[in-house]
Formats: structure tokens, sequence, C-alpha cells
């Protein structure tokens, strides 16, 4: 569980990057954040890591608060996909990289060896293991940072923008994981694409370092107005159902709106 | 003029005497000219689309076949600052080609580099219409993600080269923001005929936005032609690891459901709404 507390945060004095938030994300729980460019999403996420400090309010990891007695301790219990990967390698080969993850949870060599193929393999990259992740692509480098933080195995995992770069297949077999893991751990997921906000259990729209928005995505893409004030939008199907209801004459026009709405947020 | 692959091959390793060098790019036949293409080049991860638009300004030759880039063929030797001044690029990465120490000089950079007049008034101007006139005096390193996204592409645009290549430009942007972007770019391309060439994944971009398609795999080109011929073949998406946009997922469900006669193949919220409207529009309305 994930438990914020009046939190707040600047980089220099006088704006507050992240401003009053209070959120619960409960154990198991599937939560988008939403939010326009410089809102605050990814200074939040450092903040829930223990790489930022709050100037005010508190921080809960499954009860325990998160200061500078406990960040170390609590590190295992919480890991992130940065929004840039480069910034998550550590190792020169991508072996070290997810290899990385695993060494402060002391499992036998035998082990580790297996984990590492496992999580390769999961994410399509098991021929790349001798590469220096710098040489990779975009997206190749996101399948391997995703990897890494699979083999690192914590209770609450973040995703900043973590398939930003992948292609349309590399996304769905994520969500496919994200999936799997659904229930087993608290995921926090960062996106600019609404779509992928609608197979998560609840949605937090964040704008100008506050918390705008939270509840479950069909109730918060019904804020129109809301969702535009903040640089958002609604969603495809719903722009149609929109145009349909204004439309004079159509046949089948309840059973039309009722198959596009179900067709969006059927999960 | 324009751009011109001719049987080109690209390998990231050093050519070696008798071994075989892994090829990253094999075989490119390519012409794109330099006014008013709108291009979207898709493909799987690591199929090599960095790497051909790395390419197409001169960042990396060619191990054989030949590529001329405005006339000029690219070789060792070539001096290339006046082709990146007509050919800009905008990387995958904005941490690449970002290094001033605020947004405003890194913007007024290539005007500056490249000898154009008043290369901060220019640097500006295209702050204002990005909408980041408010961080021109802040250092690019304490940027989030998609600010950053914006002055990268703010340099490119201050050069105002005559083809430009933007490598997956709407990562990272908020859905205003692209759109914002992306009308801006479809302007360009009306209005003063720039080329312009976006890598992008997303299928709804492709859509809307592109008149021609090429898909990359594994290095070479498998399909380089219009939108809807593309779209036309579902079979070639899945072998292409690429998806339908949003819009034509919406047809294909309503006309499987309610066994209605509809061309799926529309690129626009406005053409699909058309399209339901002919299929379910009451035929003695007038
Ligand atoms: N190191 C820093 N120093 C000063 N300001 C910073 C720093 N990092 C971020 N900021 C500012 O804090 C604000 C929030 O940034 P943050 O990275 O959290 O935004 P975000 O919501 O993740 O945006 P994006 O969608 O673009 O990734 C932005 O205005 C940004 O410019
Ligand atoms: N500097 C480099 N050295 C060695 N290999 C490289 C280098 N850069 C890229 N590669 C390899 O070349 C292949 C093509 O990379 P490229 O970046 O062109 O792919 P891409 O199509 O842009 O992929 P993505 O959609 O993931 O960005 C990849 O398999 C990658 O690992
Ligand atoms: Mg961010
Ligand atoms: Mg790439």
């Amino acid at each position: 569980m994930v438990e914020v507390k009046n939190l707040s945060f600047s980089y220099r004095k006088g704006t507050r990057v992240i401003d009053s938030v209070s959120v619960k994300i409960e154990k198991g729980e599937f939560v988008t954040i939403l939010g326009h460019n410089g809102s605050g999403k990814s200074t939040l996420a450092k903040l829930l890591v223990g790489l930022l400090k709050a100037d005010s309010g508190e921080i809960y990891l499954d009860g325990r608060i998160l200061n500078e007695d406990t960040v170390d301790e609590l590190r295992g219990k919480i890991g992130i996909v940065f929004q840039n990967p480069d910034n998550q390698f550590v190792g020169v080969t991508v072996r070290d990289d997810i290899a990385f993850g695993l060494e402060n949870r002391c499992y036998p060599r035998e082990e580790m060896l297996r984990l590492i193929d496992e999580y390769s393999r999961l994410v399509n990259m098991e021929k790349f293991l001798e590469y220096n992740p710098e040489n990779l692509s975009g997206g190749e480098k996101q399948r391997v940072a995703i990897a890494g933080i699979l083999a690192y195995n914590p209770d609450i995992i973040i995703f900043d923008e973590a398939t930003s770069m992948l292609d349309p297949k590399g996304v769905r077999e994520v969500n496919e994981v994200m999936s799997q893991l659904r229930g087993k751990k608290t995921i926090i997921q960062i996106t600019h694409n609404l779509n992928e906000a609608i197979a998560s259990d609840r949605v937090l729209v964040m704008k100008d370092g506050k918390i705008i928005l939270n509840d479950v995505p069909e109730k918060v893409f019904r804020e129109k107005e809301t969702l535009k004030a903040s640089r958002l939008d609604i969603l495809d199907c719903m722009k149609l159902i929109e145009m349909i209801e204004a439309t004079q004459g159509l046949k089948n026009k309840k059973e039309l709106e009722e198959f596009l709405w179900e067709l969006t947020f059927r999960k | 003029m324009g751009i011109n692959f001719s049987e080109v091959n690209f390998s990231y390793q050093k050519p070696k005497r008798r071994r075989a060098v892994v090829q990253t790019l094999h075989g490119i036949n390519l012409r794109i000219d330099d006014k008013g293409e709108f291009i979207a080049i898709v493909g799987h991860t690591g199929s090599g689309k960095s790497t051909l638009v790395q390419m197409m300004n001169a960042l990396l030759l060619p191990l054989s076949g030949r590529l001329e880039i405005f006339g000029t063929e690219i070789k060792k030797k070539t001096v290339l600052k006046p082709i990146r001044k007509r050919v800009g690029l905008v990387f995958q990465f904005p941490e690449y080609q970002i290094f001033e120490e605020t947004v405003l000089k890194d913007i007024a950079f290539g005007p500056k580099n490249f000898g154009l007049p008043d290369p901060e008034g220019r640097a500006r101007e295209v702050a204002e219409i990005m909408g980041i006139t408010d961080l021109l005096e802040r250092s690019p390193f304490t940027l989030s993600g998609g600010q950053l996204r914006k002055v990268a592409i703010c340099g490119i645009l201050a050069s105002n080269p005559e083809i430009l290549i933007l490598d997956e430009p709407t990562v990272g942007l908020d859905p205003f923001t692209k759109s914002e972007l992306l009308e801006l770019l479809k302007k360009l391309n009306r209005e003063y005929e720039k080329s312009i060439i976006i890598i992008t994944h997303d299928m709804d971009v492709v859509s809307e936005y592109a008149q021609r398609v090429i898909v990359l795999k594994e290095g070479g080109i498998v399909y380089d032609g219009d939108k809807k011929t593309l779209f036309k073949k579902e079979h070639l998406l899945e072998e292409y690891d690429l998806d339908y946009p949003e819009t034509m997922r919406i047809l294909k469900a309503l006309k499987e459901r309610f066994q209605a006669d509809i061309d799926i193949n529309q690129h626009s919220i406005e053409a699909t709404y058309q399209e339901i409207l002919k299929a379910f529009g009451e035929e003695d309305e007038h």
C-alpha cells in the first residue's frame, strides 16, 4: 500500500512542483497517472521511491514511513522504470544490468543465471545479453529496463512512460505481463496514452502539481471539460458517441451508442 | 534532388577483411522528394528506423551503395554543413542533442551555426509557437521529459530546414501538445511545402497525418506506398507487428457487430462519423 499525506516539493524556491498532494493506493491496485507536461508526475514518482526528499508531508509504504532512516530498507519494496531508460542502466552489458537488481536479493548463482535467462526471454532480449545497453535502439532499451525491474521483483512498481517507444506488439506484450501481475503487485503507470488508462482500476489526473481527478476510468473520462483544461482529451470512441448522440434519424442509435461505450471500456 | 538511396547497406561494425559483418540496413532503395512529402516510417523495435534517418542527414555513412542528399554524394570527405542545414533531424532521445546552458541558447544554436540572421529572435519565435517561452532562461538539464522534447524540436524548427526528420516526436508529449505539434507539421507541409518525415509507433498518427508509409523489417524496406493500401491488407499489419488505428478498429467492430456495409479504411474521427452516417442513416431522410 502507498499512502501520501499532504506532500509538497519544490526544486527551486517559490515554485511548488508537488503541491499538497494526498492519495492512497491499495495493495494490488493498478493505477494510472495522467497529466500535462511538467505537471509533476515524474517528480511524484521520484519522491515515492525516495530519490527526492519532500519539503513537507509524509509517504507511507505498507504502513512504514519513508524517511532517511528507512529509505534503504524500503528501497527493496518499491521500484521504478524511469522515463528515460538511459537513466536506468548501471552495467556495461544487458546481462549485468538485469543482474544488478538481483544482486541485492542474495540469490545463489544458478538461480541468478536462471532469472536473467527468464526475464531476458520475457522481453525478447535474450540475444542481446552481451550488448552494451548504450548501443541499443530506443525500444530495446525500454525492454531491458522492464526486464530489470521485473527481475528485481519489488511489491510496488512504477512505470514512468515505460512503453512509450515500443512497437504495438511490444506494448501488447508488456500489457499482458502487467495484467498477470494484477492483484499481486501494486502498479503505478504514468502515461500520455489515454487508451492505456482504460485498463487500470483507477486514474489520477495531475495538473500543476496537484491531483485534480481521482476515480475509475469510466468516471474520469466523463470529465471532458476538466480534461481539456488540463491539456488532456477524451477517447476517440467517446467523441463518436457524442457526435452520434447529436444526430437525428439514425437507425439503431441506442444500440450504437451502447456498443461503442462497451467497446471502449470493456476490459 | 531530395534524398536518394541506391542499394545502400549499413553496419555499426567496422568492415572486417574476411568475416561478414552484421548489416543493420541492407539493400535500401529510396527516393524522398525535397518538397511536400509527409512520410511515416514504421516497423518493429530494432528494425533500423533510427539508423535509416541518421543516414538521411549524413550522421552515419553507408557501408556500400550510393547515398545522395541534395545532389551531393555522401562519402567520408563530403562537406556536411550545407547538407545539415537543409535536412534537420530531431533525435529519438532529445538528451543527445542538447548541451547549452539555457534553453534559449540551445534553440539558437542551430540558426547561429548555420549563419542565419538573428538566431535569438528566431529561437524566441519558435518557442512562442511551441508554447515554451516560460522555459527560455531555464537550464535544459532540469526540464521534464516532455519539455525537453519540445526544446529539441524547437532547435530544428529554428534552423528552418527544407526537410524535417523527427524520430518519435510525439513520445512524451501530452495529448494537447501532441496534436498541436502534428498540426504545426501539417501546416509546414501544406503551406510551405516542407517535406516531413516522422518515425512513430502510433498508428493513429500514421493514419491521420501521413501520406506515404515506409515499413522496415529486420533492416530492409518491406513496404513503401500510400497508407490506405497498407491498411487494406490486414495480414500485412500482422506480419509487420503493426496495428489498426483506433478509427479502423472501431469501424471494424461496428461492421462485425451490426453486419453493416462499412468501408473501415477511414483515417479521421470526422471521416469515421461520416461512414457511420452512411451505414446507419435513415434511407427516407429527405
Ligand atoms: N531538476 C530540476 N530542477 C528544477 N526544476 C525541475 C527539475 N526537474 C523537473 N523540474 C520541473 O518540475 C516540473 C515537473 O517536472 P516533472 O518531470 O515531474 O513533470 P512530468 O509531469 O513528469 O512531465 P512530462 O510529462 O513532461 O514528463 C516541470 O516544470 C519541470 O521543469
Ligand atoms: N551504436 C550502435 N552500435 C551497435 N548497434 C547498434 C547501435 N545503434 C543501434 N544498433 C542496433 O541496430 C539495430 C537497429 O537500431 P535502430 O536504433 O535503428 O532501431 P529502430 O528501428 O529505431 O528501433 P526502435 O523502434 O526501438 O527505436 C538494433 O538492433 C540496435 O541494437
Ligand atoms: Mg515525466
Ligand atoms: Mg529508434
